[in-house]
């Protein structure tokens, strides 16, 4: 690899995707593995060198969901592109909506108001819990436990209904907006959250009881797919696939944003790097997403919920219908030739979300369009080191490995 | 809202630039963010520096992305932007570096860190900079066969046809265009 290296071989038109197609000696298969199979979540696919069972060597190809999103963000608004969000990591969609924003929000300059950013909390630390949820039960249907599936996943229908009452929309909720949020909580939320929150530590505990002791649990999760502490810091392995490594980051206490300075909650760090150490790590975040959210509805007081300055974000509905110049605030922005014109310079902004860390990276040229969009995706970094983590373990092991991961291929692809 | 620019990181990049005063072009501070603008031929050896510094290690590297300036600037067309964090200190670093047309090249970043191989495939897949050194350059999301890089400002943002044209062997872009003018990107609204 050293600098003198001519221009690497281009790939022709018509050659394969990847790297060997022949095995090497007699010993070994190439094993295909996706992009449609019921334990590659999603449209994954990975070709596979293996000696009997064991897994020697591993080359993903991935893009088999990828939309152009950074493209659409040249062509579309600030505003327009938020609804994109929603579409990126699809089991999160507020916490993908929020980072967003937030980048755009740095871009202007602009703060939120307070009861906004109590709210974003409350739907990022659900989004979480969503993600987690699905994370949970995919990972153990994959490894034979079928009841945890059904269990997680009717927590997730629960918090589906929460974000539909917000939004109006279960999965798809584009719920922030730039500076601040789409509307105000409506008078079901909050009684509904409390509900979701009586009964959501029941469910952890069921799961816990039926896993964390488990014999086959542990037979097929402790000590696979280990990945230490310096070799997520070479492959760029953030979140809980992290944190189970022993490191200890997470975004919410290093660089703290929106309220999480002021809410008390911990962050859970396992030791060994397995398997097994990032679920226990996930089910942690599970109970301490719970406290934080009970923090929030104790935080919450009334407000506004957007930015006051109307020229940048749109006024509020009863604004726009009551009086004259919410109308014509509403007007200008929604059509052409106004609405945000950040000044130019660039932004690159990080949240922590369920899988780690999502960073928006703006380049702004003064007119209302992003010039450059950029998602800095955490699931494309956990599967580029999924191989090196299924190095030496078994297929049996490897989807357990990527169940760990919860490598997500709308955000993988954009 | 007051943004506060972080002193470590500021003295870090002017570390940077005592230590390599001819690579080192400027330093930027926008919002709470402090960016340098380097010489791509140097990038390597100063965001290995950057990762070694004694005092304030950018030792995590979070994202390698490009910008097309066509249409912002007269400088050289494509930035390289290289995105750094310390995690033992939390800071951020971001460090830039132009390149320019017919032949942007730079060299990878794979050897100092595995991480780095993705992110370079999918900046020469979305924009045509070759990285030199890389174990695996070729294309990471778009399929293999396609012609022109997507994310640059002169690709439309409806695409060539390659959609209807799966079956058939890729054609040249003048051709494609020729059979199916669409508008560029921005006219869509």
């Amino acid at each position: 690899m050293s600098p003198e290296n001519s221009m690497p071989d281009l790939l022709l038109p018509g050659s394969s995707a990847v790297a060997f197609v022949e095995p090497i000696d007699d010993e070994q298969l190439i094993l295909n593995f996706g992009p449609q199979h019921p334990a590659m979540h999603g449209t994954l696919r990975v070709v596979l060198r293996v000696e009997g069972e064991k897994i020697v060597e591993g080359e993903p190809d991935i893009g088999f969901l990828h939309t152009g999103f950074e493209k659409l963000g040249e062509a579309w608004t600030y505003t327009q592109w938020i609804v994109t969000t929603d579409r990126m990591n699809y089991l999160s969609p507020v916490a993908n909506n929020l980072a967003y924003t937030m980048a755009v929000e740095k871009l202007l300059g602009m703060e939120v108001p307070e009861r906004a950013e109590w709210i974003r909390v409350i739907m990022a630390e659900l989004s979480r819990i969503a993600d987690h949820c699905v994370w949970l039960g995919t990972h153990a249907l994959d490894l034979g436990a079928f009841t945890v599936f059904l269990y997680a996943f009717q927590e997730r229908e629960k918090i589906y209904d929460l974000i539909e009452i917000a939004s109006g929309a279960r999965f798809t909720a584009s719920y922030t907006r730039i500076g601040g949020l789409r509307a105000d909580l409506p008078d079901e939320f909050l009684p509904a959250l409390k509900d979701f929150q009586d009964h959501f530590l029941a469910m952890v505990d069921d799961v816990e009881a039926l896993l964390n002791a488990n014999r086959i649990w542990m037979d097929r999760t402790q000590g696979i797919g280990v990945f230490n502490a310096e070799q997520c810091r070479l492959w760029g392995v953030t979140g809980p696939a992290a944190r189970g490594a022993g490191v200890d980051r997470d975004i919410r206490k290093a660089e703290p944003y929106l309220t999480y300075d002021r809410i008390d909650f911990e962050v859970p760090v396992g030791e060994h790097g397995d398997v097994y150490d990032r679920y226990l790590v996930r089910m942690e975040e599970l109970k301490q997403s719970h406290r934080i959210i009970d923090q929030c509805i104790r935080n919450l007081k009334p407000g506004p919920i957007r930015h006051p300055d109307a020229k940048y974000t749109l006024p509020e509905k009863k604004e726009v219908y009551g009086s004259i110049e919410g109308l014509i605030h509403h007007f200008k922005l929604i059509m052409e030739g106004h609405g945000p014109f950040p000044e130019r310079g660039e932004v690159y902004v990080a949240n922590e979300t369920a899988n780690g860390e999502l960073g928006f990276y703006l380049v702004s040229d003064g007119s209302q369009r992003p010039y450059r969009l950029r998602c800095r995706p955490p699931s494309l970094l956990h599967y580029q080191a999924f191989p090196q983590m299924a190095k030496g373990y078994t297929i049996g092991d490897s989807v357990g490995i990527l169940g760990s991961l919860n490598v997500i291929a709308g955000e993988l692809d954009r | 809202m007051e943004y506060k620019i972080p002193e470590p990181v500021l003295r870090a990049a002017e570390r940077l630039k005592e230590r390599y005063p001819e690579s080192v072009q400027e330093i930027r501070t926008h919002r709470d963010e402090v960016t340098v603008e380097v010489d791509a031929t140097r990038v390597h050896t100063l965001i290995q520096s950057l990762r070694d510094d004694l005092e304030l290690p950018f030792d995590f590297l979070v994202d390698i992305t490009a910008v097309d300036y066509l249409d912002y600037d007269d400088g050289m067309r494509y930035g390289l932007k290289y995105h750094l964090l310390s995690m033992k200190h939390n800071l951020r670093i971001r460090v830039s570096a132009r390149v320019d047309d017919p032949e942007p090249r730079v060299r990878s970043l794979a050897d100092l860190w595995p991480g780095a191989n993705w992110l370079e495939r999918e900046v020469y897949d979305m924009f045509g900079i070759v990285f030199e050194g890389h174990p695996n350059l070729k294309r990471l999301l778009n399929p293999e066969y396609i012609q022109g890089y997507p994310l640059r400002r002169d690709y439309p943002t409806a695409g060539l046809g390659e959609r209807d044209i799966f079956d058939q062997p890729a054609l040249e872009p003048e051709e494609v265009l020729r059979k199916n003018p669409v508008p560029l990107s921005g006219e869509l609204n």
